[in-house]
């Protein structure tokens, strides 16, 4: 009898239990947000963390606290962070609670469109916006314009906003570089290609650990009508003039930096040899950093006008090339493109862009006795373990590494690593005592140098509002969305994750000095006219067709002896494929997929 | 009754009616559910695998008969990958069923037989079925990659140049112990279930006999759960050709090749392709039921041949 009651008394609380989770789940949260418009906004919990988003709807808040819908006065605003990407929020749209997303590989939004799974936002972007004085579509890049504006009978329609130009890149610690002589001098360009750098040659600067009374480590310099940068004195006295960079010109941003591929790897192989550096860090191989990197290569190799024809297929792709198995290059005929089908379309995978990416990366796993890649790279590291090996580089008795492959998220997403380096380390670890900055990529060979510097944007942030949300929300949701994107927004998004968004806004002078040295150094880059910003997309039927197949995550993926392979790295490190080999086998691999 | 008096006629229903009412309302949500995710899904795979479509805007397709089996049979019978996969594929299942099977048995028994701590090993070996698989993978993962080297180095001096996710001749074991560790949970359950079943009197009767323990479970229990563990075994050969091995939550999409299974491929392949290249995995899809029906079919003529209920 007993037992059968407390049977009972137990069968009762988990059934009140199980009401409760029902309750909690629909309720919709507090009695205050009962009586106002509960936005849902869901962001990728990623890189750009999710301040620059708080701080927007904190303000939209007090902004539009009057708002009245029905009985309902005021805004809430849930902010959601999840890993969800474009193509899983397409996936699973029925099961989908939230309205406003803000994520990353929306490479799918023509599918979105097509199927009608966005609210149309046209409004929201051709609206001349008070306190601005323009829209948001006045100030958006033409080629994101051309992509996003969905052309219906006649008028251009929009469905979503591009967020954030992301890619990824070679980071370096200036200072670190400074105060361990790792920058080429002026000596260094007028000598053949391939002259080996030694300890104490004139090709590269000393140990420069003071600074000048700038507080910097150089100073930009006039001689004989000539702009240089001028190092500070090092150990021994010495002042340094640094070389061109691969942009070819002195006084510029990339000054002191390696021009080609191979003084790239000369200054790869002094690090390591002399000082003792391992050259590079990166995550373990499953997020498919390391193809994103060699698309920042590939791209730049190609030229915007060429690396675009992957996604327009309109034209002739002329950069076309087969490699024997000793390198000798031959190059192939142009080959006409069909933006509408197949054709002859998997030829573009022959393009030199792509082995020049593979030389490069099979030169960084296997040149250099010992290996160039930093002894914990063996471990299936997550980003988080390279950036932290990376950023303690300075610290005495750790292995060092000079260069991080990573993303131009990676500061905001190791906040918490800085953070933690602060509490054990002190103030030099702190992130604004910090010099890092985005490493310029040297050219395939000397007759590149001084060309277009390109990269590639592979992150496809875009945000949007799903169809799917209710009529009361709709005028308010939109209204946060072009909030999130007014000028002021756009320049707070970039002073707090560094990455600068596809509009035309600029920086004052306090902005900008507001930002990391990360962030200035990626401001400078794609602001200043130094390199161009490339979106891998176009509306050509053949590419929406195939987005998944022809995503630049996939340039890499390669057929060798018949056997596919996913991983670049799987392919040169472990399985002693060459690049040469490797490239031959993309076109056989993508040959039925294109 | 006159005037605005309504009268009501109750319509009486029958007991029989109110019955057959509360059971339509209990299975008619599975019902549906059953309906459009396995019959509606099944059978449009099917349509997809005989289509081609256009575009990403061609909902239809145009019929194509058998151009995209052909296309999967040159890529089964010419990549090199196919051989590996299948091999992964068969190989981890009869790995399992060497190694997992006899043991969940096993634990299942000294769990029903109340062993003393048996509810100990119920607990941990059922905890990782009830908590996400993406948390059982992060604190794998870690454990393996870093408190076992460091638990290598320091105790016996051995240093891991190159971790066990990656090592090519520890990562697949690496991979196969998770299986292994996470796999228990609901055949553990069904066993000891199926064992709990068996009726009290046949036990005592067979002590009575002078059986021992493990006679007991040799002639008592294993005739007895024999129908259960048929079923698994079953289940498990129809399925090992869709087993990714939980290479997605390991490796994401780069899992080595090595160790990719059949599974993990088609997979990935839907990941990788639009709905234009849906046809070719809805024909894989085909192929692969063509091999693991017969398969599936083999096993349970093999499971009646032994079944010591059947003889």
């Amino acid at each position: 009898m007993m037992k059968k009651s407390a049977a009972k008394i137990i069968s009762f609380i988990l059934v009140l239990i199980t009401l409760l989770g029902f309750g909690l789940g629909c309720g919709g949260g507090t009695e205050d947000n009962k009586n106002k418009i509960v936005l849902n906004v869901e962001y990728f919990d990623g890189g750009f963390g999710r301040e620059w988003l708080e701080n927007a709807a904190e303000e939209f808040e007090a902004l539009y606290e009057d708002y009245t819908v029905g009985t309902k006065t005021g805004v809430v605003i849930e902010l959601d962070g999840s890993r969800q990407t474009g193509q899983n929020v397409y996936d699973a749209y029925s099961l989908m609670n939230n309205e406003i997303f803000f994520t990353e590989q929306v490479l799918n939004y023509y599918d979105f469109v097509n199927k009608d799974y966005l609210l149309d936002i046209s409004d929201i972007m051709t609206e001349v916006i008070a306190e601005q004085g323009h829209s948001i579509e006045s100030v958006m890049d033409e080629e994101l314009k051309q992509f996003y504006g969905v052309e219906e009978n006649g008028e251009t329609h929009y469905y979503a906003i591009p967020q954030a130009s992301s890619f990824c890149g070679l980071i370096y610690d200036e200072e670190f570089f400074f105060n361990n002589g790792l920058f080429l001098t002026k000596e260094y360009d007028n000598v053949a290609q391939g002259t080996v750098i030694n300890p104490g040659s004139a090709y590269i600067i000393g140990n420069i650990k003071n600074k000048n009374s700038n507080g910097k480590y150089y100073s930009l310099v006039t001689e004989d009508g000539q702009a240089y940068y001028k190092t500070a004195a090092d150990e021994n006295g010495n002042t340094y003039y640094l070389s061109m960079g691969p942009d070819g010109e002195y006084g510029t941003y990339d000054d002191g930096q390696p021009a080609t591929y191979e003084e790239f790897f000369r200054l790869c192989h002094y690090m390591k040899t002399y000082k003792n550096i391992y050259p590079f860090i990166m995550m373990g191989d499953g997020a498919g950093y390391i193809d994103w990197f060699l698309d920042q290569l590939f791209a730049d190799y190609e030229g915007k006008g060429e690396a675009l024809k992957n996604f327009t297929f309109e034209g002739q792709a002329k950069n076309l090339i087969s490699v024997d198995e000793s390198g000798n290059i031959t190059k192939l005929p142009a080959v006409t493109l069909n933006p509408e089908e197949k054709g002859d379309n998997a030829m573009i995978t022959k393009s030199a862009g792509r082995y020049y990416a593979l030389k490069f990366y099979e030169n960084m796993v296997k040149g250099g006795a010992g290996g160039w890649l930093h002894p914990d790279w063996n471990r299936n590291s997550s980003q988080f373990d390279a950036q932290l090996d990376f950023m303690l580089s300075i610290k005495t008795g750790e292995t060092k590494a000079a260069f991080l492959i990573d993303g131009v998220w990676w500061e905001e997403e190791s906040k918490t690593n800085f953070k933690n380096l602060e509490s054990a380390y002190g103030e030099k670890y702190k992130k604004e005592n910090r010099h890092f900055k985005l490493f310029s990529l040297p050219k395939a060979s000397k007759e590149l140098v001084g060309t277009e510097r390109v990269v590639m944007d592979t992150g496809y942030y875009a945000s949007f509002i799903l169809n799917s949300i209710a009529e009361e929300k709709v005028e308010i949701a939109k209204k946060f969305l072009q909030y999130c994107y007014t000028d002021a927004k756009n320049k707070e998004f970039t002073m707090i994750t560094g990455v600068p968004r596809g509009f035309t806004y600029e920086l004052s002078d306090e902005e900008y000095a507001s930002m990391s040295t990360f962030g200035q150094s990626i401001w400078d880059m794609v602001r200043s006219g130094n390199a161009t910003i490339m979106y891998p997309q176009s509306t050509s039927k053949y590419y929406l067709d195939r987005v998944r197949a022809l995503q630049p995550g996939m340039y890499f993926y390669t057929k060798v002896n018949n056997m596919s392979y996913d991983n670049i790295q799987e392919v040169i490190e472990e399985k002693n494929i060459s690049a040469e080999q490797a490239f031959n086998g993309i076109y056989l691999y993508q040959e039925s997929r294109y | 009754m006159t005037g605005s008096n309504v009268i009501i006629k109750k319509t009486k229903i029958s007991k029989r009616t109110k019955k057959l009412i509360f059971c339509l309302a209990l299975i008619i949500l599975p019902l549906i559910q059953f309906a459009i995710f396995y019959i509606g899904v099944n059978l449009n795979s099917i349509r997809m695998a005989f289509v081609e479509f256009e575009g990403y805007d061609d909902a239809v397709g145009k019929i194509v008969w058998f151009e995209n089996f052909k296309t999967v049979f040159v890529e089964m019978t010419t990549l090199a990958n196919w051989p590996i996969m299948v091999k992964n594929s068969f190989g981890i299942w009869i790995l399992g069923l060497v190694t997992k099977t006899p043991l969940t048995i096993l634990i299942s028994y000294f769990i029903y037989k109340n062993a003393r701590i048996g509810g100990v090993f119920k607990v941990i070996l059922f905890a990782p079925s009830i908590v996400s698989v993406m948390v059982t993978v992060m604190l794998y993962e870690y454990f393996i990659d870093t408190a076992v080297p460091e638990l290598l180095e320091s105790s016996f001096g051995i240093i891991m140049e190159v971790g066990f996710f990656k090592s090519p001749s520890l990562r697949f074991w690496t991979i196969f112990f998770y299986g292994f560790w996470c796999g228990f949970g609901t055949s553990l359950l069904l066993y000891t279930n199926a064992m709990d079943a068996i009726s009290p009197s046949v036990v005592e009767a067979s002590h009575l006999d002078g059986v021992g323990y493990m006679q007991e479970f040799w002639y008592v229990t294993m005739p007895m759960i024999f129908p259960t563990f048929k079923t698994l075994i079953m289940v498990g050969s129809a399925g090992l050709l869709l087993d990714q091995f939980y290479l997605y939550e390991f490796y994401g999409m780069k899992a080595y090749t090595d160790i990719q299974t059949v599974g993990y491929y088609i997979f990935k392949e839907t990941m990788l392709v639009n709905a234009t290249g849906y046809p070719r995995i809805a024909a894989m899809g085909i192929i692969i039921t063509c091999v693991a029906v017969p398969f599936a079919l083999l096993i349970r003529y093999l499971m009646n041949k032994v079944d010591p209920m059947e003889g």
